[in-house]
């Protein structure tokens, strides 16, 4: 009887070591930050990344920035970077950026591009708490919500809001306004910090470079890069396999979905590729491939959360291949009043 | 032509209507005439009158005057007949005496038959005499003018009378004829056909024919249209016919239940009506132009207006243009199925492939008409 109050004790004893065990790791893991990371998802030309501890190497969609990663575009050059609240930054040409950042959790604690020189249009989705920063030698740009272009030059930075409020400040004089949706401010490398209304062709550059989804010349011979689905041979109303080879995403594709639909249809049609290793796979129905062309565009769930779209505004402006069509001959023999024979032929591809 | 007095009597006499009635005796006091002659539609001249002599022909055949005396009956005596002669042709506002004369005294003995040989016959026991003949010249020469340029009757309305007196001079018999020449050649007889209409398709089995002529007497003809039959003629000479009609004084017939064989659904036909023209050289055929008609429900042409009225455009155009008239094109199944890529289908499957197709509006169709 009394050994068996002692397992009982034993047991209860095990059961509260357990219990606090799980809270005080549960609490461990909640004060745990990390890195943010951020996604290439489109390049245009000559992009070059580097982490703190390699040197310059090409960018290519979907590389993971990380917190101290540098990204630099050449001339003529543009990179679009994708932050997993859908935060979305066009980085200009002849630009030079540094991605800083923790999250704990899914909760962004801090967020910054340090942007040495050039220029970068900004949708920055509203948060409850966090403030997303942008900051030159001359500059800081505290951004929440916000529509917008940030440029530094050497001797000024430029803040121009299209939508949503900005607090600008020079650092170097220590000024600070905020600057709000139509306005642009102008810090100098004197301190001075000045704000106007914004001319109306850079608020309205601003929202085409955003709809363009970069520049309006974007390069659509490789919209998803790496990333491009092989279909094989379209050939209209006949299934298609289709495949997306992952490893430039290095693992980090928890699951895949093509979008697609026929030229012009209003409606997408989801199919849910299987995720095998490297490999994203699928097969597109038969009555789902039409002539003359399919458009597309790529969901991709991320290992840490993320969903990126690719091409970023594929869903108002689709990848599109050709489908090739199958062409009909409908013959309709008949009989004219003088007693001709005439056949009626009607042709049509689908 | 010039017509001799004498002749031109004899022609009106027994052409226009060979004729001459008469008996004679005194003891004659009825005799019954009866003038034989065929109404024709057209008379050719030269056959009753020879042109270079200017002489009655003496083979004109179907006329002829039949005398018998009848009072007393089968007697016997003397007669002579007088002739009149009048003529009314076209556009005339009454009728012209041409002629006018008498025959001399010759025996008749119950019965008396006088035929065209009996005048031109040189030794011949009657003989127009000169006493009393009056010959209009004004009406001679322009008749002579129009045999010049025509070798038939003018139209117009002849008339000629004759009157059979006894030896003693009292009028014994009589009679006269009346002959309307309406057309001066076969070829002014027309057929027109108005129903049906050229090319047009039906489901009636029995349909009515229509038609306009001049003529009376019209042969009603219809031919099956043969898979290897191209055009109407082909049907006309390359088949039997269906229904052959002679009919007099109707312009409209309803396919006859006792025709030689019966219409059939998707089947083509060819009408022809054919004006019958008689002449004193026998029956001439005026046929109008072939009318083909056709026996569909035409089911499937109706699927495709339904289509191309929606789908318009340059395709719609071209397909309306060929189901109008002239060309009236209807499906026809003789010439085979209809094939999608190769393949035959059913009208089911047709309507389907329309509706899609109807549906698909951003969809390229191109019509094309082929001619086999």
């Amino acid at each position: 009887m009394q050994k068996e109050n002692q397992m009982e004790k034993k047991r209860i004893f095990i059961a509260i070591f357990c219990l606090l065990g799980l809270l005080m790791l549960g609490q461990t893991k909640k004060n745990d930050t990390r890195d943010i990371s951020a996604y290439v998802i489109k390049v245009i030309n000559n992009v070059n990344m580097r982490t703190p501890t390699t040197g310059w190497q090409k960018a290519v969609p979907l590389n993971t920035l990380k917190s101290g990663y540098e990204l630099r575009t050449e001339k003529g050059s543009l990179a679009m970077i994708l932050f997993a609240d859908q935060s979305k930054l066009i980085i200009r040409e002849k630009s030079i950026v540094t991605i800083k950042g923790e999250v704990k959790g899914k909760e962004i604690i801090s967020r910054s591009v340090q942007m040495d020189r050039g220029d970068m249009i900004f949708n920055v989705k509203k948060a409850e708490t966090e403030q997303f920063r942008f900051s030159s030698p001359i500059s800081v740009a505290s951004i929440r919500g916000t529509q917008g272009d940030y440029s530094t030059g050497g001797d000024a930075d430029s803040l121009t809001i299209a939508e949503g409020l900005a607090d600008f400040s020079n650092s170097l004089s220590g000024k600070r306004q905020p600057i709000g949706s139509g306005q642009t401010g102008i810090a100098d490398s004197s301190g001075n910090l000045n704000v106007g209304s914004a001319y109306s062709h850079s608020l309205r550059r601003i929202k085409d470079i955003q709809s363009e989804g970069g520049y309006g010349e974007s390069d659509t011979s490789k919209p998803l890069g790496l990333l491009a689905p092989d279909f094989g041979h379209l050939l209209s109303k006949h299934s298609s396999n289709v495949r997306i080879d992952l490893a430039s995403m290095q693992g980090k594709a928890a699951g895949v979905h093509i979008f697609y639909r026929k030229q012009g249809d209003p409606l997408f049609i989801d199919l849910a590729l299987t995720v095998t290793g490297q490999t994203a796979a699928g097969r597109l129905p038969a009555e789902t491939v039409k002539y003359p062309r399919l458009e597309y565009y790529l969901s991709i769930q991320t290992t840490d959360g993320s969903t990126l779209v690719l091409p970023e505004n594929g869903t108002t402006a689709p990848v599109s291949v050709a489908v090739e069509g199958v062409r009909h001959e409908l013959r309709i023999p008949g009989q004219t009043g003088s007693l001709q024979e005439k056949v009626v032929v009607l042709h049509w591809t689908d | 032509m010039n017509i001799c007095r004498k002749n031109l009597l004899f022609l009106f006499a027994c052409l226009g209507i060979l004729m001459l009635p008469g008996l004679i005796s005194a003891q004659i006091k009825s005799v019954d005439v009866n003038l034989q002659f065929t109404d024709y539609d057209v008379m050719y001249l030269t056959d009753f009158v020879n042109v270079r002599t200017q002489k009655l022909n003496p083979n004109i055949s179907a006329i002829s005057m039949d005398m018998t005396v009848t009072n007393p009956a089968g007697g016997s005596g003397k007669i002579y007949v007088a002739i009149k002669a009048m003529i009314k042709l076209q556009g005339d506002n009454s009728f012209s005496e041409l002629v006018e004369g008498r025959t001399n005294v010759f025996s008749i003995n119950g019965t008396r038959s006088l035929a065209a040989r009996d005048f031109a016959r040189g030794n011949s026991d009657i003989y127009i005499i000169d006493n009393g003949y009056i010959l209009n010249d004004a009406v001679k020469t322009r008749l002579e003018n129009l045999a010049t340029t025509i070798t038939t009757a003018p139209p117009g309305v002849y008339q000629v009378m004759m009157t059979v007196y006894n030896e003693s001079g009292q009028q014994v018999g009589g009679t006269s004829k009346t002959i309307t020449v309406s057309i001066s050649t076969p070829d002014q007889v027309l057929v027109e056909i108005s129903n049906p209409a050229n090319g047009s398709f039906s489901t009636n089995l029995a349909p009515t024919f229509n038609w306009t002529t001049q003529a009376s007497g019209v042969y009603v003809k219809v031919f099956e249209v043969g898979a290897n039959h191209h055009s109407p003629q082909d049907a006309l000479t390359g088949s039997n016919p269906c229904l052959i009609r002679q009919l007099n004084g109707v312009s409209s017939l309803t396919y006859p239940s006792d025709a030689q064989r019966q219409l059939q659904q998707e089947k083509a036909y060819v009408l022809q009506v054919s004006a019958i023209v008689t002449t004193n050289r026998g029956e001439v055929d005026q046929a109008s132009l072939p009318v083909v008609f056709r026996i569909t429900d035409d089911k499937t042409g109706k699927i495709l207006d339904n289509f191309f009225s929606v789908l318009g455009g340059a395709a719609g155009t071209t397909y309306s243009t060929l189901r109008s008239d002239p060309a009236n094109w209807v499906v026809w199944r003789t010439y085979g199925g209809i094939t999608l890529d190769g393949s035959t289908i059913t009208e089911t499957d047709l309507q389907s492939i329309l509706n899609a197709l109807s549906m698909q509006t951003d969809t390229k169709i191109q019509l094309s008409v082929e001619n086999q």
